[in-house]
């Protein structure tokens, strides 16, 4: 038998007390042939008697006499009171949030054309809203045809914008995309409140 | 039987009962902290926590599973998620290693063993107890639940919610790192 084989047999017989003997027999065999083998069982069996024999440590407090109810509560209290905390740094982030949606807002109002540019899509949206009861492909076809133009009417006047005014353009992407990522954010927490 | 009887109770309401399933648990359950985490105070803490999480949740005790199964399943999972917490392992703190060594004075002295033997085994064990710390905390965990708690590895398996296969490979695993400790102690002695 090879002395891997023999490895796993010592694993095994370490494991499994009801085939111990049996296995150990085998082991032994081959350990009184094999030395490397049989100091690899020596130190197997030295550690495991060690193991067997770890110190225990005593309780230091008399679990049973305590008051688990009150614990319960107490540790209910200081979970709420943890939660307490949450919305003051959702505060902040509204804050902030509303901080940078404004900074947005301005940046928008600047620049005259993304003005109309919102005010056409949110006119587009909500006639689509009205719409829908009427015939669903119809609707489609019209919002496909609106939104070809209007991309290509945008895209010309969306280049002139960056040549005229790259640094007002860049502000703007900049706080759209902070102001995306804290609605996110808010949004993430308030889900995971609601959870 | 009358530990059924305790939890049949506290779990139809008759809370007065529970300080009998703590007295019943209290000894292992510590046992399993300490080792895991190391700590007194710490290991305190758990124990108290997973008893706090037993009260609070017994009526979800499905009684297909055994109560000891269910109880250190929360227990490993609470040393579990502290070690996560904590992002490290203390043990290795020398206070606690000399505090484990000076223990085994009083322990486990074999007859007929000559004084050197006697002091080979105590620093066997010494060593043993120090590298079990410092082993992987999943290896370390079976270690802990097979010699302190003597649980068999199908029950292990059950706690850890783990195949047997797994259990057994991170026991072999465990006890690999632990022969190389002592081959290594072994050498080093030798020079």
């Amino acid at each position: 038998m090879k002395c891997q084989q023999i490895k796993l047999m010592m694993h095994e017989a370490l494991d499994e007390d009801s085939r111990a003997s049996e296995l150990c027999k085998l082991i032994d065999s081959h350990c009184s042939l094999c030395p490397s083998c049989k100091a690899l069982w020596l130190d197997f069996q030295n550690i495991e008697i060690e193991l067997t024999n770890l110190e225990r440590v005593e309780v230091p407090l008399d679990f049973s006499n305590l008051n688990w109810a009150t614990l319960a509560l107490e540790e209910a209290n200081k979970e709420a009171s943890l939660q307490k905390v949450v919305p003051q740094s959702q505060l902040v982030n509204i804050l902030l949030g509303l901080g940078i949606m404004i900074l947005a807002m301005w940046g928008i109002v600047e620049i005259g054309q993304w003005q109309l540019f919102i005010a056409q899509l949110w006119n587009m949206v909500t006639i689509g809203i009205a719409e829908t009861m009427v015939s669903y492909g119809a609707i489609a076809v019209k919002n496909i045809f609106y939104w070809w133009i209007m991309a290509n009417a945008m895209w010309k006047g969306f280049l002139s914008l960056v040549i005229i005014n790259i640094t007002s353009v860049l502000s703007i992407v900049a706080a759209s995309a902070l102001a995306l990522i804290y609605l996110f954010k808010l949004r993430r927490i308030h889900l995971l409140n609601v959870m | 039987m009358e530990l059924e009887f305790f939890i049949a109770k506290v779990k139809a309401g008759e809370n007065q009962y529970f300080n009998n399933v703590v007295s019943a648990y209290q000894q292992q359950i510590y046992n399993l902290a300490f080792k895991m985490i190391g700590h007194q105070e710490d290991a305190r803490d758990i124990t108290q926590e997973v008893f706090i999480k037993v009260y609070n949740n017994i009526t979800k005790y499905d009684d297909n599973m055994k109560f000891s199964t269910w109880i250190f399943r929360i227990a490993t999972n609470s040393c579990i998620d502290f070690l996560r917490k904590k992002k490290e392992i203390l043990l290795t703190d020398e206070s606690i290693i000399s505090t484990t060594a000076n223990k085994f004075v009083f322990v486990d002295e074999r007859k007929g063993e000559s004084p050197q033997q006697i002091m080979e085994r105590k620093l066997l064990k010494a060593h043993i107890n120090e590298k079990i710390n410092q082993l992987p905390e999943h290896y370390r965990l079976v270690i802990i639940l097979k010699y302190i708690n003597d649980f068999t590895l199908e029950e292990i398996a059950a706690i850890l919610n783990e195949s047997l296969n797994t259990v057994k490979t991170r026991l072999y695993r465990g006890r690999e790192l632990l022969k190389n400790h002592l081959i290594e102690l072994k050498e080093r002695s030798d020079y």
